[in-house]
C-alpha cells in the first residue's frame, strides 16, 4: 500500500488523509511536491521581501538611493531573501525531521521529514496571506495580524521575545495539529505524549530561530 | 456535517476573524511608526595616548648668595631661616670701608658749575665787545686790530678756564655716582621672591651665606633615552599625585635638558632631567612625588563615528553619508577607537550624517556603483594619457 502526498487535502483534512500513512509502506508523489514546495517557497519569501521594501519601509535605505539603482537594489535583496526562504523550507523539513525523529522513532525520519512538508506548506499559506497587509499596514511581514506577537509588541522591544512571539501564528497553530494528527496516525503513542512533544518541538524551533535572527 | 459541528465552525471561524480584526487594529493604530534611516551625527572628539613619567615637585628657582672677602667684611645677615623675601630684599650686609660725604660733593659740584655758568656769560660778553670794536669807526684800523686781539686772548683764556670747570663738574659727577654706587653694593638683595631655607652667619670668602628658594613650584621629571624624543618643550602634560587624589593640575613642559644626569652602565641607558611648570594653582607641596601624564599623538576635535558606522572592506573602512536627501559610500581613514567610537582622519567632517549600521547587502550595492565610476575614470585615464603623447 502506498500514501500519495496531496498538500491541500492533507492540510484541510489531516484526519482522514493521514490514517492510511502507518500502514503505506511507499510514499508517492513526494519529490515533485517538494520541488515545487521550493519553488513556492521562492516565490513566496521572494515577493514578501520585495513587499516589505516597496510598501513597509523595511529598509529604509531605499529611498535614499538612486533611483537608477533602486531596481539593482531590490533585485538583489528578493534573490538573496527568495534563496534564504528555500533554505529555510529545507531545513524545516530535514532539520525538523531530524528534530522529532529521537521522540518519534516508531514513525521513522522519512515520514517525520515527510509530515513536515505539509508543515511547510501551511506557512506558505500563511505568507501568502500575510501579503496584503503589507502594504494595508505599511509594516513588515514580521509583524503579523495572525500572531500572539501583536501582543507581546505592547509591552516589549526585546528583540528575541518579538521574533518568538511573532513567529506563533495561527498558521503554527495549524501546521502543529497536522503534524500531530499525522504523527498519531502513523504511530501508537500516546495522545498526551504526541500533543507535549509536537508543541515543545515547535515551540522549541521557533525559540531557536527567533535567537538567530537576533544573533544575525 | 451536523448541525453541533456547523456551530462550532461558525464559532470559531468568527472567532479567529475576531482575533485577526482586533490584531490589525492594534498594529494600525499603536504599532506601526513611520521608519526613518538611522543617522548619526560625526561628532568631535579628542583623541591621546597617554606615556606616564615620576617626578617630583621642586622649588622652580633656588639660588644661593655667595661672601666675597673681596668686597670687604661681612658686617650682618638681615633674614633668617624660614623668612619670606621678595625681589629686592636685602640678605646680607658688607662694612662701608670709607666714608664719603656725598652732600659735600654735590655742593662742591654746584659750584663748578656756576663757575661754567659764569664763564659762559664773560664769553658772551666778550663777544659782543669784539663785534663792537668790529662795527666801530671812530677807530683806525690800526687800533681796531689790536683791541681785536686783545679780546681774542681773553675769550681763548676764558674758555680754557670754563674747559676746566666742566672737567671739574664731571670729575665731582663721577665721583658722586661711585659714592652711591657703593653705598648700594655693601648689600646684597634678593633677585626673586621666595623663602630663605638655609643661613650661614660665619662664611668663608666663596661659601654662600643665604640660600633661597622659591615659592613657585616646578615638576622635575626623569625621562629615559628610548622615550626622549617623544617629549618637546611646550608640550601641555597632566600632574597627577596619589596624596591628592581627583587633583590633577596642568602643566608644560619648560625644560628639557640635553645632557644627562645619569647613565645607567648595566641597562646602558641614559636618564634625562624635564621641568613642567604647573599651569594652575595645586595645592601640592614640596617634595611631593607626582606622576606626568603626557598626551603624545594628540588628536584635538578628530571627526569620530560610532564602530557599528564603519564598514570594513578588502582591508578598506568606509562609512554610509547621508546628505540632500542621498545616501553614499564613502571611503575613510581611521585610526583609534576608544569608548566606542572610532578617529576618523580623513574622509569625514565634523557634522556630516551617516548612517548608524550600514547594511552589508546595501552597502555591497552602493560600493558596487563606486567600483563601477572608478573603473570608468580608470579606463579615460590611459585613453587620455595615449591621446596627449600622441
Amino acid at each position: 500500500m502506498s500514501h500519495s502526498m496531496r498538500l491541500v487535502l492533507g492540510s484541510f483534512k489531516p484526519f482522514s488523509h493521514f490514517r492510511p500513512l502507518q500502514s503505506a509502506y511507499r510514499l508517492k508523489g513526494s519529490w515533485w511536491r517538494i520541488i515545487l514546495l521550493a519553488i513556492f517557497s521562492f516565490i513566496i519569501v521572494g515577493f514578501t521581501s520585495f513587499m516589505n521594501i516597496k510598501y513597509a519601509g523595511d529598509m529604509p535605505e531605499y529611498t535614499g538611493i538612486a533611483s537608477d539603482d533602486r531596481l539593482l537594489f531590490v533585485l538583489s535583496e528578493v534573490i538573496t531573501d527568495g534563496l534564504i526562504g528555500v533554505l529555510t523550507m529545507i531545513v524545516i523539513v530535514l532539520g525538523g525531521a531530524l528534530l522529532y525523529w529521537p521522540f518519534f522513532q516508531q514513525v521513522g525520519f522519512k515520514r517525520l521529514a515527510y509530515i513536515h512538508s505539509y508543515v511547510v506548506f501551511i506557512l506558505l499559506i500563511g505568507m501568502l496571506l500575510q501579503l496584503p497587509f503589507i502594504p494595508f499596514l505599511h509594516e513588515p511581514s514580521l509583524v503579523s495580524p495572525y500572531s500572539l506577537g501583536v501582543y507581546v509588541d505592547l509591552i516589549t522591544n526585546v528583540p528575541f521575545w518579538l521574533y518568538f512571539s511573532y513567529s506563533l501564528s495561527l498558521f503554527l497553530a495549524w501546521g502543529t495539529f497536522v503534524q500531530y494528527v499525522a504523527i498519531r496516525q502513523s504511530s501508537s503513542v500516546s495522545k498526551g505524549y504526541v500533543i507535549f512533544w509536537t508543541i515543545a518541538l515547535n515551540l522549541l524551533i521557533a525559540a531557536i530561530i527567533a535567537y538567530m535572527r537576533t544573533a544575525f | 456535517m451536523n448541525r453541533k459541528s456547523l456551530w462550532i465552525s461558525i464559532s470559531a471561524t468568527l472567532i479567529l476573524l475576531l482575533f485577526i480584526t482586533v490584531n490589525t487594529l492594534i498594529i494600525q493604530s499603536v504599532i506601526a511608526g513611520e521608519k526613518k534611516l538611522e543617522t548619526v551625527t560625526v561628532k568631535g572628539k579628542t583623541y591621546e595616548e597617554l606615556v606616564t613619567f615620576e617626578g617630583v615637585l621642586i622649588p622652580e628657582v633656588e639660588e644661593s648668595y655667595y661672601y666675597q672677602s673681596s668686597r670687604g667684611n661681612m658686617s650682618d645677615v638681615l633674614v633668617n631661616e624660614g623668612d619670606d623675601v621678595s625681589t629686592g630684599t636685602s640678605l646680607f650686609e658688607y662694612e662701608k670701608s670709607e666714608t664719603v660725604d656725598v652732600s659735600d660733593l654735590n655742593s662742591q659740584r654746584n659750584k663748578a658749575e656756576t663757575a661754567v655758568s659764569v664763564l659762559d656769560d664773560q664769553l658772551s660778553d666778550l663777544a659782543v665787545q669784539s663785534s663792537r670794536i668790529a662795527s666801530n669807526e671812530d677807530l683806525e684800523d690800526e687800533q681796531k686790530l689790536q683791541l681785536q686781539l686783545d679780546v681774542e686772548e681773553q675769550i681763548r683764556d676764558t674758555e680754557y678756564k670754563k674747559r676746566l670747570a666742566e672737567l671739574d663738574v664731571k670729575e665731582l659727577e663721577r665721583q658722586i655716582a661711585e659714592a652711591e654706587t657703593n653705598k648700594e653694593e655693601t648689600s646684597v638683595d634678593a633677585t626673586f621672591n621666595g623663602v630663605v631655607e638655609e643661613v650661614n652667619r660665619t662664611p668663608e670668602d666663596g661659601e654662600a651665606v643665604v640660600k633661597v628658594l622659591s615659592k613657585d613650584l616646578t615638576v622635575q621629571g626623569a625621562v629615559n633615552e628610548i622615550d626622549y624624543p617623544t617629549l618637546a618643550v611646550d608640550q601641555e602634560v597632566l600632574i597627577r599625585s596619589a596624596a591628592y587624589p581627583g587633583q590633577p593640575a596642568k602643566g608644560r613642559i619648560t625644560i628639557l635638558e640635553d645632557r644627562p644626569y645619569e647613565v645607567e652602565d648595566e641597562a646602558g641607558i641614559s636618564m634625562y632631567h624635564f621641568n613642567v611648570m604647573l599651569s594652575e594653582e595645586s595645592d601640592m607641596k614640596v617634595g611631593t612625588h607626582v606622576v606626568i601624564d603626557v598626551p603624545l599623538h594628540q588628536n584635538t576635535n578628530a571627526p569620530s563615528v560610532p564602530e557599528e558606522s564603519i564598514i570594513e572592506k578588502d582591508d578598506k573602512s568606509y562609512v554610509v553619508v547621508f546628505e540632500k536627501d542621498e545616501i553614499h559610500l564613502r571611503k575613510v581613514e581611521r585610526r583609534r577607537i576608544e569608548d566606542g567610537r572610532v578617529e576618523i582622519l580623513s574622509g569625514l567632517n565634523l557634522k556630516e550624517k551617516v548612517l548608524t549600521e550600514p547594511r552589508e547587502a546595501f552597502t555591497e550595492l552602493l560600493s558596487e556603483k563606486k567600483d563601477q565610476k572608478k573603473e570608468t575614470e580608470e579606463d579615460q585615464q590611459p585613453a587620455s594619457d595615449n591621446e596627449s603623447k600622441g
